[in-house]
């Protein structure tokens, strides 16, 4: 088996693998959400997770497989992830992202601390929810925004 | 780093597509080799020189200043 089908095939693994487990959270917090009505916490997060980690690796099977016995698409397919010049440009962004949000997560640990002293409005409900939503996709667009800066300069 | 890519790429009759394709890099990558906008790992760099018939040393020029 040559290399590159080797990685399809490694690919397609995880993808199933993703897809099998996005099911399971799925059904586990549909029936534990029916067999216990007044569960002490929101399952809509596990089914919502489960659904996510399904679509990622139904997305992967349906980009990797039909690639296996397509040798051209393979080649294309390989070209365009293993690029060194794409993976060096991802993984800047990806050092990138990971900073800002080590810094946002310090942040609002500061703000936590001050604010349970009274020294700082405390965190608490939606303030919590947009600061963490703000934590997940300030990262995220600082990768992509980098993404979009290195392909123009390098 | 300045390069002789776009040299020997042209004495051959090559496009930028198809020197991308024998080395398995995106034609982006030719592109920003060529412009010196990039440098290439050591193995991509041995890939270009064997295919090109050359030396890295030929085919890359370091100079004072690169490191910058």
């Amino acid at each position: 088996m040559t290399d590159r089908k080797s990685w399809l095939r490694t690919r397609v693994r995880a993808g199933w693998l993703l897809l099998a487990a996005g099911i399971v959270m799925f059904v586990a917090s549909v029936l534990l959400a029916r067999a216990n009505p007044d569960y002490p916490w929101n399952l809509r997060i596990l089914g919502g997770g489960g659904m996510g980690m399904g679509a990622v690796g139904a997305a992967m099977v349906i980009r990797y497989r039909p690639a296996i016995n397509d040798e051209e698409a393979a080649r294309r397919l390989a070209i365009e992830e293993r690029d060194e010049r794409g993976v060096r440009i991802r993984q800047r962004a990806g050092q990138r992202a990971y900073w800002v949000s080590a810094l946002l997560v310090y942040v609002g640990l500061m703000w936590s601390s001050y604010g349970s002293n009274g020294d700082l409005p405390a965190l608490e409900g939606d303030a919590i929810w947009y600061f963490l939503v703000g934590a997940l996709a300030i990262p995220f667009a600082v990768y992509v925004g980098s993404i979009t800066l290195d392909e123009r300069s390098s | 780093m300045k390069n002789r890519l776009e040299e020997h790429r042209t004495s051959r009759g090559w496009t930028q597509q198809e020197l991308a394709d024998r080395v398995e890099v995106s034609r982006q990558t030719v592109i920003s080799l060529e412009r010196g906008r990039y440098n290439p790992s050591i193995l991509l760099a041995f890939r270009l020189a064997r295919l090109l018939q050359t030396t890295i040393e030929e085919l890359f020029l370091y100079e004072e200043g690169d490191d910058d």
